[in-house]
This record gives structure tokens, sequence and C-alpha cells, in this order.
């Protein structure tokens, strides 16, 4: 039977597996070491240099060398965050036709996916020279909070290397998979994975063989690349600035040597307190003076300048525990900045127990994949994973609102569907708006698809019922079709990368859809309202003692004040009957007043 | 019926979620299943079908009889006292089962969708018992009323029997003995042994317990050993075949395996040994290959990372001839802290050549330690008095 390899596809390194016999071990590339870099040179001639060889050469060559490709891949170039993520990269960007992120050399542009395709294809050939037969299907880890689109981007990369994507795992689920693998407990574990570009949080129970995701949190935007910008861009540039009165950013070679020196002195400080960082012949100044970079680097600097990104992965954490809602059993780091002692202290004092020391934490996520690939073959008689959706998912209806179909946190593979109707009389087609994320104004929720039902019988507001359903496949990707319950008519589309916007470009379409949009059934709807109108006066009710306080004394804000009541109290009639109009109104009202009530408290605090 | 006696609201509730509450008797096909309704599962109609296989086939009848649970404890096998964490396991007993990567290799083709369909109402069942106390709740009060209603109908069919019985016996008739329900049972014959008999009894049969659990582990201990010894005799073998083929590094990582399996094995010792060193050489080789690129470029820089790989291959693979091109870069760019550890190891495992002496000769004037310089020199001398390039150092510095 031909074997299937698993492959950890990094920020900054890859790592690639495979099962032998009954253990999964780490294939080594040709020089024999076990992780390559993920990174991609071009060269003058075209020619492509991939791994250990493109990074050695960066330095002399920073605009064609790509490194962590995958901060960028399945973003588009409207994302907010773009723009902070390609500061400081020696390579150009620009942006393709259908608003995703190409990148610029000799000439060619290249998409996102073509980039990583070429680390895929390095860790193909590795493990084909291991085993000296071909290979053509591969299981590839993601991190867990990758979004649909990002999944998507790296399906295309594994087929653009020739690889038929068996399945995509999430890369602490692969951890855990890789750490309870052959060992008969029943336990919750904790898989803290900070790497290089992403973090991730999930909670696993293990249990017979059968691993089961509880909870899964993360950023995408939150790894060691972070530490090593605020090591240059808040220290070393900042320090040399002030010394010599040179601004080292506009010089790409000087930078890209930089990034060399603060990652490694990084690296070290895991091990000493102190360490120089020694880079001779950085940059010459305008009067043609040659400048060197030295300086001591302690590991206290070091804490104190990155202390605040390791709170935040604590912040994530206990996110994470609160969704799981159970204790855990033990705890294991992943990812090669978790070797980082302030990361292993606050991690300590969280979960109050000290991590495992036996997973190792730059394989650990391969050996899973390969692991995971090995039981796909023999059909999960002896691991099984449920795997979680790490975002809801859902539509948009009237008024702008996002209507989660799929809750965050539900086990993979799954479908459900739920039954719409039209917005206004005599509506004739319906848009579909397929939303994913965790905002109620589904503006602010990234857009995956969308699609449209026409030629719909003109009917009071109402009338005509749409079963709108969302399936998510073990890959974690998602497809949703629409019914027209009365002529059967179906709609489908599965989500592809190209699609897809968020902030302002989905306002102003959500503006231009507003007519044909659907919304739920009229008695839905009403409970809807009479709940969330209820949820907002309970929190008016926490928060006026403290507003009436603080507005005490005030002339202006006394009349606001009696307003506010008037609405509260009609609000508490109104939720007694079910007239729908009265209900949205009131709605709107209250979600207003509450809005201006923590302004208000906003604005005391300033003072 | 006996539903009468369950709440008419408790049963509209459960109703809501397809459990009409328990009709053995008739098969339902999953009422309230909503969408999946659609789906008609027929276990006969799958027994015809020629074209399956037979191990399709089971699965199939199998999950049919899953279509025909009707609700959501006993989908799972479950009482309706089961609590969470026996909700949980048997949720991954069923999971094992029903999970579309279970039954892959099944390859059901079109009937693969209903087992999704399964596991996608397994998931739905699990949620609702675990999370809704409501639903609990209303489903043990009405199998509760459902119980009772049985237990009321049996007692009346045996009062109804006793009475028969009792008019027979009126009549002066036999009761056939069909009809002789109910009878007092025979006690249980009472244990007469003594305390200390007991005791004693009790500690023999632990001592026998103990013993056969020492030769049950014994027994396992050599199981297992013998299964290292087969699994790394595989290994062996498989490295062995790698090797033959070039796969150097699939051949280490097998004799790895072998060495950590049989620690003392000598054979398999010397072949990870054998089998390592040429691993260093192929890098070596492969290192200095890309350091000779880099350094014949021009830029400073390159020449500086090129030391760095020459130095790394020379730590892994030291040969006379690498030494001695590396200790000529070296010595250009006056950097020799690093080469003088690895030359000097060379030097002591290999005491007479006089090329590493010489090599170490010039790193230390370089260095400037001109008393190590000596010390070289003079082992030079020692073993051939008329080397010439010796002789020249010694003049130059009148030793
Ligand atoms: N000893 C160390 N001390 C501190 N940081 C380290 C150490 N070793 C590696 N790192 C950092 O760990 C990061 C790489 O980790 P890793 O290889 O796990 O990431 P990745 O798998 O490539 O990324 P990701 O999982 O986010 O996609 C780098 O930022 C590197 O600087
Ligand atoms: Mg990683």
């Amino acid at each position: 039977m031909e074997r299937i390899i698993g492959i950890d596809l990094g920020t900054t390194n890859s790592c690639v597996s495979i099962v032998e016999g009954n253990t999964p071990i780490v294939i080594p590339s040709r020089g024999g070491v076990h992780t390559t870099p993920s990174v991609v040179a071009i060269s003058q001639d075209n020619k492509r240099l991939v791994g250990q060889l493109a990074k050695r050469q960066a330095v002399t060559n920073p605009s064609n060398t790509i490194m962590a490709a995958k901060r960028l891949i399945g973003r588009r170039w409207s994302d907010p965050q773009l723009q902070s993520l390609l500061e400081s990269r020696g390579f150009e960007a620009v942006e393709g036709h259908h608003g995703e992120v190409l990148i610029k050399i000799n000439d060619r542009a290249y998409a996102m996916p073509e980039i990583s395709s070429m680390v895929l294809l390095e860790l193909k050939e590795i493990a084909e020279e291991y085993l000296g037969e071909s290979i053509s299907k591969a299981v590839i880890t993601v991190p867990a909070y990758f979004n649909d689109r990002q999944r998507q981007a790296t399906k295309e990369a594994g087929t653009l290397a020739g690889l038929e994507v068996m399945r995509m795992i999430n890369e602490p689920t692969s951890a855990a998979l890789a750490y309870g693998y052959g060992k008969d407990i029943d336990k919750v574990v904790a898989v803290y994975d900070l790497g290089g570009g992403t973090f991730d949080f999930s909670v696993l129970h293990i249990s017979d063989g059968v691993f089961e995701v509880l909870s899964t949190v993360g950023d995408t935007q939150l790894g060691g690349e972070d530490f090593d910008d605020r090591l240059i861009m808040q220290w070393l540039v900042v320090e040399f600035a002030k010394e010599h009165r040179v601004d080292l950013r506009r010089d790409k070679m000087a930078m890209q040597r930089v990034r060399d020196a603060a990652e490694k002195a990084k690296c070290e400080l895991s091990s000493v307190r102190s360490t120089e960082i020694n880079l001779p012949f950085i940059i010459s100044t305008a009067e043609g003076m040659t400048l060197h970079l030295q300086k001591v680097l302690t590991r206290n600097k070091l804490e104190s300048l990155t202390e605040d990104l390791v709170d935040r992965t604590i912040e994530i954490c206990r996110q994470g525990m609160k969704e799981a809602k159970v204790d855990i059993d033990e705890v294991i780091l992943v990812g090669g900045m978790t070797r980082m002692p302030l990361v292993q202290e606050r991690v300590k004092d969280f979960f109050k127990r000290s991590p495992r020391r036996d997973v190792h934490p730059d394989e650990v996520v391969s050996l899973g994949a390969a692991l995971h690939a090995a039981s796909l073959q023999k059909g999960g008689q002896d691991v099984l994973l449920l795997d979680v959706t790490p975002m809801s998912l859902g539509i948009m209806v009237a008024g702008g609102e996002f209507n989660p179909l799929i809750p965050k946190n539900t086990t993979i593979p799954t479908a459900k569907s739920h039954i719409f109707t039209t917005v206004r009389d005599a509506q004739t087609s319906v848009r579909i708006l397929v939303l994913q994320g965790e905002h109620e104004d589904a503006t602010k929720n990234d857009l995956l698809g969308e699609f449209t039902l026409s030629n719909i019988r003109p009917a009071p507001q109402g009338e005509v019922e749409f079963e709108v359903t969302f399936e998510i496949d073990a890959d974690g990707v998602v497809s949703v079709s629409a019914r027209n319950l009365e002529t059967g008519v179906e709609q489908a589309i599965t989500v592809t990368s190209r699609s897809g916007m968020s902030g302002e470009a989905l306002e102003k379409m959500a503006a231009e859809n507003a007519e044909h949009l659907v919304t739920l059934r009229s008695r839905e709807r009403v409970l809807q309202l009479q709940q969330k109108i209820k949820r907002t006066l309970d929190t008016m009710d926490r928060i006026m003692p403290r507003v009436e306080t603080l507005l005490a004394n005030n002339g202006f804000a006394e009349e606001a004040l009696i307003k506010a009541k008037e609405v509260i109290e009609r609000s508490k009639l109104t939720i007694e009957g079910d007239h729908l109009e009265s209900l949205e109104r009131d709605s709107k009202a209250l979600a207003r007043t509450l809005n201006m009530f923590h302004n208000v408290i906003e604005k005391m605090k300033r003072k | 019926m006996w539903f009468d006696q369950a709440s008419p609201d408790d049963l509209n509730y459960l109703a809501q979620y397809g459990v009409w509450g328990g009709v053995p008797a008739i098969p339902v096909c999953l009422p309230g299943l909503g969408r999946y309704g659609r789906y008609q599962f027929d276990r006969y109609l799958l027994l015809q079908k020629n074209d399956l296989t037979i191990a399709q086939r089971r699965e199939l009848v199998f999950l049919a009889d899953y279509f025909h649970k009707i609700d959501h404890f006993e989908f799972f096998e479950l009482t309706a006292d089961a609590n969470e964490r026996d909700i949980k396991k048997a949720f991954f007993r069923f999971s094992k089962r029903f999970h579309p990567d279970a039954v892959r290799e099944l390859n059901l083709g079109p009937f693969a969708e209903h087992v999704r369909l399964v596991f996608e109402y397994g998931q739905q069942a699990r949620d609702l018992l675990l999370d809704d106390q409501a639903f609990k709740d209303a489903y043990a009060r009405v199998t509760k009323a459902r119980d009772l209603a049985y237990h009321s109908k049996l007692q009346a069919e045996r009062e109804r029997q006793h009475q028969k019985v009792a008019e027979a016996r009126s009549k002066g008739i036999k009761p056939p003995k069909s009809m002789r329900v109910g009878a007092t049972p025979t006690p249980l014959p009472q244990n007469q042994r003594s305390q200390a008999e007991i005791d004693e009894r009790k500690s023999l049969l632990r001592e026998r317990l103990a013993q056969n659990q020492g030769r049950r582990q014994a027994h396992e201990q050599s199981k297992q050993s013998a299964d290292l010894k087969s699994q790394a005799k595989t290994f062996f073998m498989a490295g062995e075949q790698a090797e033959a083929r070039g796969q150097v590094s699939r051949a280490l990582n097998h004799f790895k395996l072998c060495v950590e399996y049989m620690p003392k094995e000598q054979k398999y010792i010397e072949a990870l040994k054998r089998i390592e060193a040429k691993v260093a050489e192929d890098r070596a080789s492969k290192l200095w290959q890309e350091a000779d690129s880099l350094y014949k470029s021009e830029d400073s820089i390159q020449k500086q990372a090129a030391l760095d790989l020459f130095k790394e291959a020379c730590a892994l693979s030291p040969s006379e001839r690498r030494l001695v091109a590396f200790t000529q870069y070296s010595l250009e760019f006056e950097l020799v802290e690093d080469l003088i550890p690895i030359l000097q190891k060379t030097q002591q495992k290999e005491p007479f050549n006089i090329e590493y002496m010489w090599l170490l000769c010039q790193c230390f004037e370089l260095s400037k330690s001109l008393s190590d310089t000596q010390k070289y020199m003079e082992m030079i001398l020692g073993l051939d008095p008329s080397e010439p390039r010796a002789l020249r150092l010694k003049k130059r510095y009148r030793f």
C-alpha cells in the first residue's frame, strides 16, 4: 500500500514524518537534520532554493527570500493586519486580481500557496529519497485557529506540490495524538503550542485511544517572530539610532542580519543569562563611515520587552479553560518558543503544575500527523480524533446580525440546518452571506462566501421558507447549501479561498444586499428578541447604580437618564407580548442606551 | 396503554426530540430525526443487495439496527441513570464504531452517507444527554411511568393466574404445571462453614492468585522480550537492505531502533557505529561541497559563513585532506581557536601522523604560543629528524 507522510508545515521550520512498523519517526533531511527551515529563495535566473540553503543566503539576498510565508497564506490584501506583517520584510508584495496577496520577484508574481508548495515539495522529496519510493499522499497540520480560507489555501499548496492532502489536522491535536499514542490513559490534557508565527491552545480528553477536543482557542498572529520584532523594533533599532543617529531600517540587508542576530540571541538567552550581539560593518553613514553594532542583551531585558506577549498567551489559555469547563491533568508544551524560561514559568504558575518534559517541541506535531495518516489507512482502529471547529459559522440575517448555525467547539464532521424566511413582501431572490467569527454584528466577522437563490414566488413576507444547511467535513472545510422549501430548488457552494472579505468592504456589500437577506421565522425571531432584551435588561440592572452615582449632580445627564429609564420600563412591558415590530424597535433602543451607559462609564473612568 | 400514566407534558416534550416513549415491538424509522427522516433504511432491502461483500452487508445491517433504535439512551446502550462519565465513555465507544474515519476502509460507497448521519445523530444525542437536564428529568419520569405500567401489568397477569389455579384447586382439579407461576422460591443453601475455615480458604485463594499473577507477569515479560528481539531483527534486516541500496539515513534510523530494543547485542552496535561513521562522512562531504562553493565567492561575509561550514564538516569527519585545507583557510582569516581542539583530538587518534603535528605547529605559531609550537616541532623531529619544514621553523625561532 502506498505510504502517507505526515507534514508539519511550520512558520519557521517544517518537519516530515512517517510510521515505520508501529513507531512514528522523523525523516531526516539530506543534511541529517530533522527540521527544514520554511524559507524559499528565488535566484536571478528564477531558480529556487528551499530550506537550509535558502536560509543561509538570506543575508545576502533579502529581497528575493521569503520567510514565514505561513503568516501570509490565505490572507486578503484588505486584511487590517496585513500591512504590519509586511513591514520589515525584504520582499515586495502586491495585490492580486481577487484581492489576494502576491509576492513579486524578478517580474513574476507568486501566490502564497505557490510559495508554501515549494517547501512542501522539498519535504516530499526528502521523504521520497529516504523511503526510496514515490509519495503522493500526505496529512498536513495547520494551526487550530486557522480560518476556512487559510485551510483552503494550505490544501491548495499541497495540491500544487503534487500531494493529495488526505486530511488536515490541527497542530495541537496532532501533538496530543503523538503524546497519547500507545499510552493507556484516561486524562484531560492541555496543549500549549507557541511556534514561530502562531499560538494555539487546546484542551483534549484522551481515553481508550479516542482524542476528543474539548476547546480550541488561539491567535494566528502571535509567535516567535513577534518576540524577534520586539527585540528589533523596540530595542536594537532604537538604541542604534540613539547612538549613531542612523536608521537601520532603511537597509534591507542590514535588517536581515539584525533579524538573524536577534533570533539567535533570543534562543541563546533560554540557556544563559546574557549574551552579546555583535554585527561588524552593519551599515555605512552618508559620509561613508562604516558602523558596527555591538550590544549586550540580558535575559531580564528580553523578558521586559516581551512579557506582555507571554501574558497574552496566558489570557488566551484562560479563555480556553473556560470553554472546556473541566480541570486538566497534564500540560504539554509544543513549539520552539516554549523553550523560553519565562514562558515555562508563566505556564507553570497559571496551571499550577509543571509541564511535561517528555515531548519534543519541534517534532511532536509532525509525528502526530504521521500517526494519523497511518490510522486513516488502518481505519481508525487504534486512534480516533474527535476534533472541533474553532470558530462559529453562520449567515447574516436582516438587520446585519450574525446568526450562528454551528457554534464554536462543535465536534466535526457535523451538519446543521435551520429554516429562514424572506424579509419583505414580494421578495423574489435571497442572498445568503456565509460568515465565520464570534461577533454579533455580522460585518465584524469574516465573509467566507455568498450565493443567491432566485425565482422565488412573490408572496407576503414570511411565507416562503428556506432551509439553510451547513456542513463541516473532517478537514474543517465548510460547505453550505440552501433549499427553497416550496419548490425544492437547491443551491450550494463549497467555500473557496478566492472569495471573502471583511471590514469595510463587507459593510458596503451588506448595505447593497439589505433588501435580499433572509430572516428567522417570526415565531423564532420573537423568542430570540425577547431573550436578547432580557439579557440587556439584566446587564442594565447591574450597571444602573454605578451610572446613577456617576451622573448625579449633572443637570444635562438628568434628562438622558430619565429617557433611558423610560426605554427600560417600556421594554419590560414589550417582552411580555409578542409583537414583532415593537420588539425590534425596543431591542434597538435598548442597545443604544446600553452603549451610551458604557461610554459614560469609560469617560468617567478616564477622568 | 402505559403512557396514560406518564404526564402528557413530558411526552410532548420528549416527542420533540424523537423519543416516543419506546414501543419496542414496532420498529420505528427514526422519528423526529428531522432532515434525517428522509433517509429510509430498510434492513431487508439491504440483505438483498447482491453487489455488496459480506463484510459490507454485515456492517450495513448493523447500521440499520441503529436506525431503529428509538431513543437517545438506547442509542448508546445506556440506562436513564447514567452519569456524565458513562455518557462520555459510551459516546467514545460509539465514535470508534461510527466516525467516518473508522469505517473508511470498509468502502461503503453511497452508504457512507448513512454512517455520517448516524454519527451526527449520535453527536446530537450526546449533547442532549450531557447538557439538557430538563430532557433527562422528563426522560427519567417517563421511563419510570413505563416501568411502573409494565410491572402493574405483570402483577395483574400473575394475580389472574393465581386466581385460576385457586379455582381449579377448589374444584379438585390439579392445575397443569405451566399455570403454576410465582411459586415461592426454595431458600438458598445456608453457609455452614466456620469463620476460621472461611478465612483459611480465603488466604489460600489469595496465595494462588498471587502465584498465578507472578507466572503471568513472567510469561508476559518473556513474551515482550521475544517481541523486542524479533522487532529488532526485522529492523536490522530492513536496515541492511537500506544500507545496500544506499539509503544511509534510513539505515541509520533502523539500526538505532535495533540498539534501542536490544542494547547489548554486539552485532547491532557495530552496525550502528559503522553507519554512523558513514552518515557523518556523507554529511561532512556535502557540507564541504557547499562550503567550497560559498568560499569561492568574493564576499567576506559569505567566506566567513563558509568557514563555519568547514568547521562543522571537520568536526563531523576529520580527514587529512580536509584538515589541511581548513587549516589553510583558517590561517588566512587568522581564526584558529576553533580549529586547535579539532586538530588536537585527531592528532591524539593518529599519534604518528606528522602532517597533523605540522598543522598544529602552524596554528600555535599564529596564536603566538611558542611553547606549544616548540612542543609539536620537537615531536616531529623526534619522528623524522630531517623533516625540512620543522627544521626551518627551528632555525627561524632559534629553539
Ligand atoms: N531555545 C530557544 N529559545 C527561545 N526561542 C526559541 C528557541 N528555539 C527556537 N525558538 C523559537 O521558536 C520559533 C520556532 O518554533 P517552531 O519551529 O516550533 O515554529 P513553527 O512550527 O515553525 O511555527 P508555527 O507552529 O507557528 O507555524 C522561532 O521563533 C524560534 O526563534
Ligand atoms: Mg509548529
